[in-house]
């Protein structure tokens, strides 16, 4: 069985460690797969049922259920909060500010 | 609107509401009363002559904090209350606060903390382990961005940190201070012990009773800040509650600790320049199973005060004679006309009771074989919405909408709470703004209102019912009193607003269970419900003159 864990679809080093710190903030498991899938494909793998990726300029927060696009997205450059944001979607924690 | 022909029964036309524009018999109330016969006009497609206005007496509402939410110095100790939901390690400490950037200096011979600004968490977390060997003795942290749990992991995730500090710049550098990380699910023990708090601050013995205050206001939360204030030297002076002047010359302070006297007894309040008819006033409610939350709400020391005044013009009337081409007509006493308006319900006759709970006031008519009294007293909706308000941190407008309407907390996109524990799923996700808050439902597009507040739905719902009894049903009871009591078995009829709100009219049945009333729901025409009886007992009673 797969532990619990939000995965993170992205190859962007920087991105990464943004995000990676958002999560180890929150003390909350982050699984990176260095592979061209969308948020939702991402969120499919999860086992907590959501995943982030890259869109462009967006970094974005999919559901694996419920919603096939976004539940919510920022540009890439807001990481650390999106981040922070799915983390807290995860630990059931008010997200805060993320931006649009 | 009503047509009245005379020698004919009135023809009811139509009720309409809107949003007042001034408190009851102002001028500033008579923008809104133009804009609702307008509106109410258009509709007919005909314009009224003639205004019937009932005999109205101004109340004003307001709630008042007496203390600061956030930063207080007491006893010259200031304290910081971070909102962090991750700190860091566990403990306390106490040490001189230091900015990072002075780490690099030779190391003081005494425990510091650092107060990290915002910074990269890489950066901070490299000058400070380079500090540590250089030989500083850091025994605690304030870091002012979200980045505690990261720099702990940096450094010494042992260390008490506190992340999340709002304005680290007004931290007075060089003062002592101590810092406490609790456990995850406890609360701080040691700075809410005000003898082990003055130790670690070192207050001279003479001062530390004075700690007491600050230690308390630390009770319940898992990380706090305690600085040693040297220029204040005792307790500091709070601001003093108003005063209310009775009928028999004493003085009664409007604050947490007092109870608002009988109906009528108040003749005066302190910075309020009117003739008083009535004042009552009520603090935040107390949470009955739950101590951390009812001293939260103490401390803040809150009260709402309404206050019932005679009026020494027409400015009303004026206005709307200034504006409005037909006559302004004075009917007769706001409680006569609920009376008559609510004898429309259905079933009920001649209502020998009416209580008539509308924004301002409670007002309770009797009128019986052998006596007729009219009781206004200050403070009803409008009162319940500043308590509400107080309690959310919300504006009255949407406290209104708070106490109208059931919560829910909102535990995943999909999982909704209710107030009495059950839980309902969603087939799309709530949005991510509502996710882990409290959120007010039956918004009229659907969605939830999420707050900030951090209680759950099941705490709000009782804080929320208890602020509806005590103003509402301990109105009521100030009137009863005030009335000499109310015959038993009779039948009572409730009307206005507050009638409409199902938990209203039950905490006031339950309050009134000792007098064994029927009390019933008005029903104005059989088909406005409690609301707009004032305004159908006018047309009925000047009916009866033409």
């Amino acid at each position: 069985m797969s532990a619990p864990a939000v995965v993170l679809a992205s190859t962007n080093a920087e991105l990464i460690r943004l995000v990676a710190a958002a999560f180890e903030e929150e003390a909350v498991p982050l699984q990176v797969l260095s592979e061209p899938i969308s948020a939702r494909a991402a969120a499919v793998r999860s086992p907590l049922g959501i995943g982030l990726g890259v869109d462009g300029a967006e970094l974005v927060v999919a559901l694996s259920t419920g919603t096939t696009g976004a539940y919510f997205q920022g540009p890439v450059g807001d990481a650390r909060l999106l981040g922070r944001a799915a983390a807290r979607l995860a630990a059931r924690r008010p997200l805060g500010d993320f931006g649009t | 609107m009503a047509r009245l022909v005379a020698g004919q029964p009135p023809e009811h036309l139509s009720v309409t509401r809107g949003p007042t524009t001034g408190a009851k018999g102002t001028a500033e109330s008579a923008q809104g009363v133009l804009d609702l016969i307008e509106r109410a006009s258009r509709r007919l497609g005909e314009a009224p002559t003639r205004i019937l206005l009932a005999d109205l007496h101004p109340v004003e509402t307001g709630l008042r904090a007496l203390a600061a939410d956030s930063e207080e110095d007491l006893g010259g100790v200031g304290i910081a209350r971070p909102v962090s939901a991750t700190p860091s390690g566990v403990g306390a400490a106490a040490g001189q606060l230091i900015d990072l950037a002075e780490l690099v200096e030779d190391p003081l011979p005494v425990p510091v903390i650092p107060i990290v600004g915002l910074i990269d968490f890489d950066a901070a977390a490299a000058a400070l382990n380079a500090a540590r060997a250089a030989g500083w003795q850091i025994v605690a942290i304030i870091v002012a961005g979200d980045d505690g749990v990261l720099i702990g992991n940096r450094v010494d995730a042992t260390l008490p940190i506190v992340d999340e500090v709002a304005d680290t710049d007004e931290l007075p550098r060089g003062a002592w201070a101590a810092v406490e990380v609790a456990p995850l699910g406890a609360a701080v023990v040691q700075l809410a012990d005000p003898l082990r708090l003055a130790v670690l601050l070192s207050l001279d013995p003479t001062r530390a009773r004075g700690a007491r205050n600050a230690a308390r206001a630390l009770l319940g939360h898992r990380a706090g800040i305690a600085v040693r204030r040297e220029a204040s030297g005792g307790a500091t002076e709070q601001e003093q509650p108003r005063l209310a002047t009775l009928s028999d010359g004493s003085t009664r302070a409007i604050d947490i600790t007092t109870t608002p006297p009988g109906v009528g007894e108040v003749v005066a309040i302190e910075g309020i320049d009117a003739d008083l008819i009535d004042a009552f006033w009520a603090p935040l409610p107390e949470a009955i199973d739950d101590a951390a939350l009812s001293l939260r709400l103490r401390q803040r020391r809150a009260v709402g005060l309404a206050v019932l005044a005679r009026r020494s013009d027409r400015a009303l009337e004026q206005a709307l004679a200034d504006s409005f081409a037909g006559d302004v007509v004075v009917v007769a006493a706001e409680t006569a006309a609920a009376v008559a308006g609510a004898s429309t319900t259905p079933g009920a006759g001649h209502a020998p009771i009416v209580i008539d709970m509308g924004g301002g006031t409670v007002d309770l008519h009797v009128q019986l074989d052998d006596r007729d009294v009219a009781i206004a007293t200050a403070g009803a909706g409008l009162l319940v919405d500043r308590i509400c308000g107080a309690i959310l941190g919300i504006d009255p407008l949407r406290a209104e909408q708070a106490k109208r309407h059931p919560s829910v907390h909102v535990e995943t996109p999909f999982i909704l709470r209710h107030e009495d524990g059950s839980r309902t799923f969603l087939t799309s996700p709530a949005a991510p703004q509502s996710v882990a808050h409290l959120c007010i439902t039956e918004r009229q597009d659907g969605s939830l209102d999420a707050l900030e507040s951090d209680l759950a739905p099941e705490v709000w719902a009782r804080l929320r019912r208890a602020a509806k009894r005590t103003i509402i049903a301990g109105n009521l009871r100030r009137a009863i009193t005030a009335a000499g009591g109310l015959p038993r078995g009779e039948l009572a009829v409730l009307v206005g607003g507050c009638a409409e709100d199902a938990e209203i009219v039950s905490e006031v049945s339950l309050a009134l269970a000792d007098l064994d009333l029927a009390i019933a729901r008005g029903d104005v025409l059989g088909q406005h419900g409690p609301r707009a009886a004032v305004a159908v007992g006018l047309v009925l009673l000047h009916a009866e003159t033409l």
